[in-house]
């Protein structure tokens, strides 16, 4: 038996009506509104959600999931605001929820599309965006996981790694900080202005280009040959060293060992006083990649073991050998540091 | 309950909306804008401390002032060294310990925004009647939806009485309330009290306390009616 709950309220003017459907089976249903009124239904980018046509919402509801809908009216409230004016056995391939959903509720449809397809997911937010390009901006955008740098991972829900992703890691650039401890990290080392900046360069670039490493490994060794030269040049290092940022995470770890030596901890140990210690934002941000291609592999493997996905495999290949470069580096720097700090306790210099 | 103050364009007045609602709601305000933040501090532990992992979230709430605040770090290094998906755990936090909160969000469309809206139940909008900031509403209230922080209500502050608020409503899809420019604002401001507090018969702070009720009526579940 289907059952149809619902709240209505009444601000300035207008009507406000939540209807709550339930059913103890799969059912197909259609809700009609019955107060004496226009319906305005919510609206994405200018066009009705999706399920509305004209006074009607339509949908699939299941025991688990209810179906919800939302509308305005400025006719007065009354009881009952609607009524289901149809109910048939829904077919077992359409998913719960509204009708239609695969063409507005961006959700749904890319859950899907990124189980099948994980590149359709922006051309998706392109069909939502309708008139209003304004509003699609950030939208299409946020719901895709942003510049289509990430097209393998489903996003389910959004979680706070993924909206620091897709719309920017929110970190304070490091040139904007006026600590004494700049000066005091390079001491030790060459320490100059131009170290900073690469780093900086390099910390902004691996934040924003973190899905072309796994792509790009392959490119590493042509960074490498290019770092190495400019070890003996170093006003050019500022050019070459973000082009080797842009090109790939691992050159871009691999040039910051071989062309700047001394600039290499910088770039990897947060700038901060013991206090401060924590994970940089472009070195989060790449984990958090790698955690989620790591997890669509794991769960790609369980629902479909006889089949997996090349191109994540790929992925996942070049993810373990930039991992295992940089846990290189990361445990030579750490060695340094650990020297560096019992010189510290001895002469009391840092 | 969470609300999300958001605007988009910065200097519309969301620090000061997000303030006073605190008070009307008596609720915590967080101060989510870890770069440039607005909203009084004082000794002790802030933001920045509760998102570096040193501070629990309650134990940086300030009860002692005006309004219950959950400051924020002036230091830049201080903003730095966080880790800003912490903020959602820390906003949840609060909201267990004292009920309601209102998040102070930053301008922009940057991930701190998506953060406060993202651990939000509701958000409620800021803005002027200036293309440049309603531009910015808009694309705010998008990026709302996407995150579904339902949008409550709209502050229009230094609105006219003659503002276009049909207009407005319509495109951003929620009840449109005009607070005026009122010097009360900046005295209470000044002041370190709610207009509420400074200034209870002025305009702005019926304005405010209608946009609280708002909220209120808005966030809580009417009674639900059955039938079948």
């Amino acid at each position: 038996m289907v059952t149809l709950d619902w709240e209505t309220e009444r601000t300035d003017g207008v009507t406000l009506v939540r209807l709550y459907v339930t059913s103890e089976y799969r059912r197909h249903v259609r809700v009609e509104n019955r107060l004496d009124g226009p319906v305005w239904p919510p609206r994405r980018e200018g066009q009705p959600a999706a399920g509305w046509d004209g006074d009607t919402y339509e949908g699939v509801v299941t025991p688990d999931d209810r179906l919800v809908a939302g509308y305005a009216t400025p006719a007065p409230p009354a009881d009952p605001p609607a009524a289901v004016v149809g109910e048939e056995p829904a077919d077992p391939d359409t998913p719960s929820g509204p009708a239609g959903a695969d063409d507005f509720d961006p959700v749904g449809a890319e859950g899907r599309l990124a189980a099948t397809d994980g590149g359709g997911g922006a051309s998706t937010a392109d069909a939502t965006s309708g008139p209003n390009p304004t509003s699609n901006g950030t939208g299409g955008q946020f719901r895709t996981g942003g510049d289509g740098d990430d097209p393998e991972t489903p996003d389910d829900d959004p979680t706070p790694g993924a909206v620091v992703r897709s719309l920017g890691d929110p970190v304070v650039p490091r040139e904007a900080v006026p600590v004494p401890d700049t000066d005091d990290a390079g001491a030790d080392d060459i320490g100059t202005d131009e170290n900073g900046t690469d780093d900086t360069s390099a910390d902004e670039n691996g934040a924003d280009d973190t899905g072309v490493d796994d792509t790009d490994a392959t490119e590493t060794d042509a960074t490498d040959a290019s770092t190495r030269e400019t070890t003996a040049q170093p006003d050019t290092a500022e050019s070459d060293m973000s082009q080797a940022a842009e090109q790939s995470d691992d050159g871009d770890a691999e040039s910051a060992a071989r062309s700047t030596p001394g600039g290499g901890p910088d770039g990897v140990a947060p700038p901060g006083t013991d206090a401060e210690l924590v994970v940089p934002g472009a070195v989060r941000a790449w984990l958090c990649d790698v955690d989620r291609r790591l997890r669509a592999v794991e769960r790609r493997r369980e629902t479909e073991p006889a089949d997996p996905d090349p191109t994540l495999q790929v992925a996942v290949a070049g993810d373990r050998r930039a991992l295992e470069l940089v846990a290189d580096r990361v445990e030579t720097l750490a060695g340094r540091a650990a020297a560096v700090e019992r010189r510290a306790g001895s002469d009391g210099r840092r | 309950m969470i609300l999300a103050v958001v605007g988009g364009k910065g200097g519309v007045g969301k620090s000061t909306v997000a303030y006073n609602l605190a008070a009307e709601l008596d609720g915590v305000v967080v101060d989510a804008d870890l770069a440039m933040a607005d909203l009084p501090t004082g000794r002790g532990p802030d933001l920045h401390d509760v998102l570096a992992g040193r501070a629990a979230p309650v134990e940086a709430v300030r009860e002692d002032g005006p309004v219950t605040v959950l400051p924020c770090g002036r230091s830049l290094a201080g903003a730095r060294a966080c880790d800003p998906t912490a903020l959602v755990d820390a906003v949840e936090g609060v909201a267990g310990a004292y009920g309601s909160v209102v998040v102070d969000c930053p301008a922009g469309m940057c991930g701190d925004v998506g953060l406060g809206l993202l651990v939000a139940d509701a958000c409620l909008l800021v803005t002027e009647p200036t293309p440049a900031a309603l531009g910015d509403a808009v694309r705010a209230r998008a990026l709302a939806r996407e995150l579904d922080a339902g949008l409550v209500a709209v502050a229009l502050n230094r609105g006219t009485d003659d503002a276009p608020t049909g207009t407005i409503a319509d495109r951003l899809g929620a009840p449109v309330t005009v607070v005026p420019e009122d010097p009360d604002v900046a005295r209470a401001q000044a002041a370190g009290q709610p207009v509420a507090a400074a200034a209870p018969d002025s305009r702005a702070a019926t304005a405010l306390a209608a946009l609280a009720e708002t909220v209120e009526r808005t966030t809580t579940p009417a009674a639900r009616r059955f039938s079948s």
